[in-house]
Formats: structure tokens, sequence, C-alpha cells
């Protein structure tokens, strides 16, 4: 691993990356005009058919009492979500929220079933009724005001770089940060996982990340540009050795994280006793996916092709410089 | 350092720590069992993963569920017909299309409504095509949610019912007075009476105003729905410290039209204005001088009812304003944690066994000088769950996840100088000077990760809305006190290894031995 240089595999790593940008992208083009919609969006933005079934203490003296009966009834329908609220003290309502593609005539035959065996007593109090609902998209100001604010993240990180840095750092360290967040974006148009209202901030999880790991990076390439033992070095090479010396700290970190989203998604599942509770922790695990091949892989890579680059063109340009300061050169010569 | 002095301060930020970490995990009753003490833990505020949601459903007047249907005489049933699982009155809503169309109107308004309120999740649905359904985070604590707080309780739900209530109000925006010296006159020099035509006024001799005979009050409209559009530019609030403020921007016409309002309200005899949004009193301005500037802002009694006043105002003079009249909101029922019953206390389970296994892992790699280090760590995590605690951050997964980011911020910034410590003992150094050497050389390392991160933290803090910026706020408090506690790390390190023999083996490294010429 240590022996692997990344500066020499840019162009797999660029036409990797790109490739896993444009498949996403694809993927979620298409779905957005065939399917529904560029990410599969979870229960919170989907459209959806419910049932909505209101109970009184009088005859069941709380949900538990009630819920198997409809679990039984309604077994045959996935539904995605169940909610149970209560006044706590007449009684309160169970909803059962079944994706919007599901046949409202059987649901419609279920239900009524399910009514006659609720009001065992004619009372007429408890009942279960269909509903459709189509959720008003939202969030949007949420995406907008974030968008913003990461943005203005990534321009002070490259003005700050530059400060700090280099130009090259810093277009380096832009670069990490939008390609991340691409790859998360686009494992998450691929993979079809359902969205939460958490997408967001994990986005802004990614780039808090690969600022974190992009740091580490650039310091120690400085450092060891500065270093007497590698003056003599190729600059790609530095760059490759300064990768390798990162990248302990930056695989156990990103490792330690992966394994604490995974201790809490079986938390999670457990609490919830649904396999489906799981997906804001694969959506996690894909920002650190993300995270772990731009640390590792492309932001040395990037970083030492467009450092080699400056460097070239910086010698051209003094080549080109050279014939016009004859006088000096020879002064120099002396 | 002596061993004494080293002991004293170990046992002291111990006793601290212990102390700090009791009452952050620990609830038990007080009292003889009468009350009982929460943990700050259990006091921290919860998203609807956690502690649910509070909904309500709003049905136009005219609109009425299967329940009630149910309970009509059949001659009245045959007045209603039905749409989806609801019944419609033919008469009242000759046309169920249209309905449907002004209903999913208002739940796009109530929906930018509702996203200005900054919630980490909500949603408004429309269901059965004629009516509107409204889910926002009840924003309980773990004591409240597990009823060991009803105080926090009642008062959550209370914030939670006030938005749902507010932001529903149906109708434009009027200015009302009961007061006839106040009142504007016509052309023929009568004064301009309420005008119930107007959507949304027609139970306003209703409203109780002034006094409880509001019912044979007369009313005079000071500026009805179209004129109140043109009168304000925006309506915004801000909340400094404990001082709430609404801000009604005015149009050049709407400075001149208040100025001129002002002007006998001031010599009025109640001297008061009412801001109406359709039903719903928002706002009351007592009015003790001439308002002639371009803006006028007006103390609101705490932040919600200011942002929740404005919100619903501004929408109303922006085009927002709801077209249906609805029936009144007789219920906000109250759901169990979205995430599962037991999601908080298996969530803090989960986040103590990821401090478990970083303490072991920090350990198993540097010995004591890890079990130091796993100190200061746990430091670090009750540094973040007092300030989720005190700054009322509503933690989400989201938040949870971006606490876990910042405790491995805190451990990368460790391990950095830990193996810049550990390349200097390899070239033959002591410890000592080690870790002097290695804090220099990587003190602009770690200094620009955190100033980089506390800017990116202020701007999503500041920018952002709702989780962003709850994940923005607890980010700058874990930043800098990761910041802190790095150097911190660095004081307690010299103060445990100061009594310690072998420093090599007390930070888990290798000496290195040359052998002589």
């Amino acid at each position: 691993m240590t022996k692997f240089k990344v500066c020499a595999k840019i162009h797999l790593f660029i036409i990797i990356s790109s490739l896993f940008i444009a498949i996403g992208m694809a993927v979620g083009t298409i779905c957005h005009f065939c399917a529904n919609g560029f990410f599969n969006y979870g229960g919170e933005f989907k459209s959806y058919n419910s049932v909505n079934i209101v109970y009184y203490t009088s005859e069941y003296k709380d949900e538990e009492a009630i819920k198997p009966i409809c679990d039984e009834a309604l077994s045959g329908f996935n539904a995605f979500e169940v909610s149970c609220y209560s006044d706590g003290k007449l009684g309160g309502e169970i909803i059962y929220k079944f994706s919007a593609g599901t046949n409202v005539e059987k649901l419609q035959a279920a239900v009524d079933e399910l009514n006659v065996k609720l009001d065992k007593n004619n009372s007429g109090l408890n009942r279960a009724d269909v509903h459709s609902g189509v959720i008003k998209e939202g969030g949007s100001r949420a995406v907008t005001f974030a968008s913003i604010a990461l943005a203005s993240a990534a321009a002070f990180q490259f003005l700050y770089f530059i400060f700090r840095y280099k130009l090259r750092a810093a277009l380096s360290a832009l670069l990490a940060c939008v390609h991340n967040l691409g790859v998360f974006v686009a494992l998450a148009a691929i993979t079809r996982i359902p969205l939460g209202a958490e997408t967001i901030a994990f986005g802004a999880a990614v780039v808090v990340l690969t600022m974190i790991l992009t740091c580490v990076l650039f310091d120690r390439t400085r450092k060891n540009f500065a270093n007497e033992k590698y003056q003599k070095s190729e600059r790609v090479d530095v760059v490759d050795t300064s990768a390798c010396e990162v990248r302990t700290v930056s695989v156990i970190a990103i490792c330690a994280l992966a394994i604490a989203v995974v201790v809490f998604g079986v938390f999670a599942a457990i609490a919830q006793m649904w396999v489906g509770a799981l997906a804001p922790f694969a959506l996690a695990l894909f920002g650190l996916i993300a995270c772990f091949y731009g640390a590792v892989f492309f932001t040395p890579a990037v970083h030492g092709a467009i450092d080699g680059l400056c460097e070239s063109v910086k010698r051209s340009v003094k080549s080109k410089a050279k014939p016009a300061k004859p006088a000096k050169s020879a002064k120099e010569n002396v | 350092m002596s061993k004494a002095k080293s002991v004293v301060i170990t046992v002291i930020l111990a006793l601290a720590v212990a102390v700090a970490a009791f009452f952050a995990a620990v609830s038990f009753p007080v009292a003889n069992n009468v009350k009982r003490l929460n943990s700050i833990a259990s006091n921290i505020h919860l998203g609807a993963d956690y502690s649910g949601y509070a909904y309500t459903t709003i049905y136009p007047e005219g609109v009425m569920t299967a329940k009630e249907y149910a309970l009509l005489e059949a001659d009245e049933q045959s007045e209603y017909a039905p749409v989806g699982s609801l019944y419609v009155n033919k008469e009242k809503h000759p046309d169920a299309e249209a309905l449907k169309k002004s209903v999913a109107a208002d739940a796009d308004s109530l929906n930018k409504r509702f996203g200005q309120k900054g919630y980490s999740s909500y949603s408004v649905a429309v269901e059965d095509g004629v009516s509107v359904k409204i889910s926002v985070p009840t924003n309980y604590t773990y004591a409240a949610y597990k009823g060991h707080d009803e105080v926090s309780k009642s008062g959550s739900l209370s914030i939670a019912t006030a938005a749902i209530s507010s932001i529903t109000a149906f109708g434009d925006l009027t200015l009302r007075t009961t007061d006839a010296s106040i009142s504007l006159t016509d052309a023929s020099g009568n004064s301009i009476t309420y005008d119930s035509t107007k959507k949304g006024n027609d139970e306003w001799v209703d409203v109780a105003l002034v006094s409880g005979d509001s019912g044979t009050q007369k009313t005079y409209s000071l500026a009805n729905g179209d004129d109140a559009a043109e009168y304000f530019k925006s309506i915004t609030s801000r909340t400094v410290g404990n001082t709430s403020l609404i801000t009604f921007n005015f149009t050049k016409e709407g400075a001149e039209k208040f100025k001129e309002l002002t002007t006998r309200a001031v010599s009025s005899s109640s001297q008061t204005i009412h801001f109406f949004v359709g039903d719903r009193q928002l706002v009351e301005f007592k009015c003790t001088s001439v308002v002639g500037d371009k803006s006028l802002s007006l103390q609101s009694s705490d932040a919600n009812t200011a942002q929740n006043a404005a919100i619903t105002m501004n929408s109303a003079v922006n085009g927002g304003a709801l077209g249906e009249n609805y029936r009144d909101i007789t219920n906000i029922s109250v759901s169990t944690a979205a995430g599962g019953e037991l999601a908080a206390l298996l969530t803090f389970i989960a986040c103590i066994l990821v401090l478990v296994g970083l303490i072991a892992l920090l350990v198993i790699k540097y010995k004591k000088l890890g079990a130091v280090t796993s100190f200061i760590a746990f430091i670090f995590a009750l540094v973040e769950l007092y300030a989720l605690f005190l700054l009322e951050i509503q933690v989400t997964f989201a938040v949870i996840a971006v606490c876990m980011v910042l405790l491995a911020l805190f451990a990368i910034s460790n391990a950095i100088v830990f193996a810049e410590v550990k390349r200097l003992t390899q070239s033959g150094r002591t410890v000592q000077a080690s870790v002097k050497e290695a804090y220099k050389n990587v003190l602009m390392t770690v200094t620009d990760m955190h100033i980089v991160l506390v800017i990116v933290a202020i701007l999503l803090a500041t920018v952002g809305v709702g989780e962003v910026a709850a994940c923005g706020l607890i980010s700058v408090i874990g930043v800098v006190a990761s910041y802190v506690l790095y150097w911190f790390t660095r004081f307690y390190w010299y103060v445990t290894s100061s009594p310690e023999r072998d420093k090599f083996k007390f930070a888990g490294l290798k000496r290195v031995v040359y052998e002589d010429d």
C-alpha cells in the first residue's frame, strides 16, 4: 500500500471518478423523467396512500390492544411508515403509509374487513379510512441555503489555502470538495437509497471531512517540500510520499467513523425492528466512501498533477524569459 | 513536576469530570420522590426521529370526515358528495375540482410558510385533494417524551401547537381598530367600517378585541387585504438576546398611510391598532408616537410568537394568503418517535459504545498516553453534550453524525502530533524533547485545520437553516473545544508523564538504542 504511487495513476482516477459521476447523473436524470425523481426521496417526501385508524380507549385501552389487529389486516401491503398518535386520554390514531402505487381497491377491501373487526360493539367509534396524500415538496429552502453556505465555505477554504499554501493546493482542495460531494451525490442517485431530511447535513459533513483530510495532506506536502531530504526528489514523488505518510491517519479516521455509523445503524434497526431504518446510515457510509476514495486516491493524484503542471508552466515561462535577460545570466556564470 | 502535584491535579480534574458526567447521564428522584432531577442528556431537545411529530389536518368549511358524515341524518347526508374518504358540501362547493385546486394552492403557501420555521423536518400534504395535513417535530426532550418532565412536555407542545395555529391563519392581512377616532374617513367624511365581504373576515365581529362585548362593538377597517399588500414590502422577525422584534417594512405609500394612521392613533383614547390575518389577531400595536419611518419594529413576547406572526403576515402580503376558509383546528395529535420507541435510548447507548471504542483504540495504540488522551476525549464528549443542552440544539441523526466527525477531528489532531513524536523519538531524541519539537512542528497543521473548520462551521450556522444550522452551531463549539482540548492534552501529558521514570513506556514508544562504534 505504501509503495503504491497514486500520482502516477492520475488518469485512472480521473476516468473512474468521471465515469462514476456521469453514471450517477445519467441514472438520476433517467429516473427524474421515468421514475420517482433524480433521487429516491424517502417517505417524508413521497406521495402516499394511507390508512388512518381512529380508536377510543373505551373499547381499546391503548395502541397495543388495537395495533396487532391492524397489522394483521394490512400486512400484505408493505407499509413504509407506521405512526402512532395519541391524545393520552380518549384514544388515538394509527396511520399506515403505503407507496402511491398501492392498489387502492384492494386496500379499501382490506380496510372494509378491518372496520368490521374493529367495530365489534357496533359503536361506530373505531374506524379505519383510506386516504391518498400528496406531499408538498419541502426542503428546497434548506437546500438553497445549505448550498450557499457550502459554496461560501469552499470559497473561503480556497482563499485561505492560497494564503497559507499555494494556488495549486487551493485548486486541489476545491477540486477535492467538488469531487467528494459529486461522488456522494452519484452514489445516492445510483443506489436509489431513500433520502431523508438529513441528506443535506450529510453533504455538509462530507465537505467538512474533506477539508480536514486535505489540510492534513497539504501540510505534510508543504513540510516535505521544505525538507532537505527531498530537495533532489521529483515534486510528484514528494506528493506521493506525503500521501503515503498521511494515509494511515486518513484511513483510521474514516474506518473509525464507518464503524461508528455501523454501530448507530444496528441500534437504529433494532429500535425500529425494520431494515429500512438503515437507509440514512447507508447514506452516511456513502459519504465516508466518497471521502475515503477522495482522500486516499483522488486528491493526492490531482494535487500531484496540478503541482506538476504548474511547475512545468513555471519552467517554460522561465526558459522563455531567460534570453530576454542575457546580461544577468552572464553575470551568474561569472 | 513532582508526583504529589501531578496526583493532586489529576484527582481534582477527575472529580470535576466525574461530577459533570454524573449530572450529564444520571436522572434521580429528589425530595422524597416528589420531584425528579433529570440528567443533562435527558434534557436535550430531540428531533422527530427520537421524539415524534405533532400533526393536524385542516379542512375547508363544508368538508367533513367520514366519521362526522356518519353522524349526520340521512337528509343532511344527501347534501354532501364524497371526495376520497372525505365529504364535501355540494352547496358550498359546487365545483369539487375548483376546491381541490384552491386547497393545493393553499398547501403550497403553507409549505413555504413552514419552510421558514427552520424545522429539522416537517411535512405539508394534501390528503384526498381537499384537506391539508401538517406535521412538525414535537421538539420534546427525552425526559418530556418519557413523561418525566410534564412542564417541558407541555411547553414544547404548546410551541408546536402555537406554530401550527398561527401559521395556518387564512385570509388577508387587515389592520383594524374599534376606536372611531382612529378610523379613516371616506370622501363624504364617514368612518370606513369593517368590510365583511372580504374573504376571511366574516367572523370578525365575534372576535373579542378590546372588551367582552365585542359582538356589539363597531369595528373600523384601517387597511383591508388589498391595501395591506400595497402598504408592506415585507414583515420579518429577529431575536437578539431576550428581545424579539417584528419589523414591518413599508412601501412609500404604506409609510405615508401609516404616518396618517399613527397621527390619528396617538391622539385617540385607545391608541391601539390590531393586525389580523383572517380572523386571527397576530399583533396589537399601542401607538404612543407618530411613526414616520420606512419601517416599524414591535417587540413581541417571545421568539416563537414573533417568528410565527412575521411568517404568516409576510406570506399574506406577498401573495401567499390562503384562499379557503378553514374550520378551526380542534385537535393536534402527537406521534411516537419516528425512529421507534427506544430510538433515543439506543442512540445514546450507541454514542457511549463509540466513545468506548475510541478509548480502547487509543489505549491499545498509545498505552498510558492513550489513556490520558481518552480522558480528554471524554471531556470533549461532555463539552458537546452540555453545548447541545445549553444552546437548545435539536438532536437529529445528522447532528450526532457531525458530533462524531468532530470527535474524529480531535482524535486526528492528536494522532498527527503523536505520529510526529514517534518519528522524532526514532531519530534518537528524548521523549520530552520530541514532544516539544512535535507540537512545534504540527502547530500550523492543526491550527490551519481548526481555522478552516471554525469558519466553515460559522458559515453553516449563520447561512444554513434547520438541521444544517444546528450542525453548524454544534460544529463551532466542537471545533473550538477540539483546539482548546488539543492543547490541554499537551498540558495533561506533561502533568501525568512528569513523575514517570520511563517516558518511552508511558507513551508506548520504543527507545532507539545506537550501538557504540
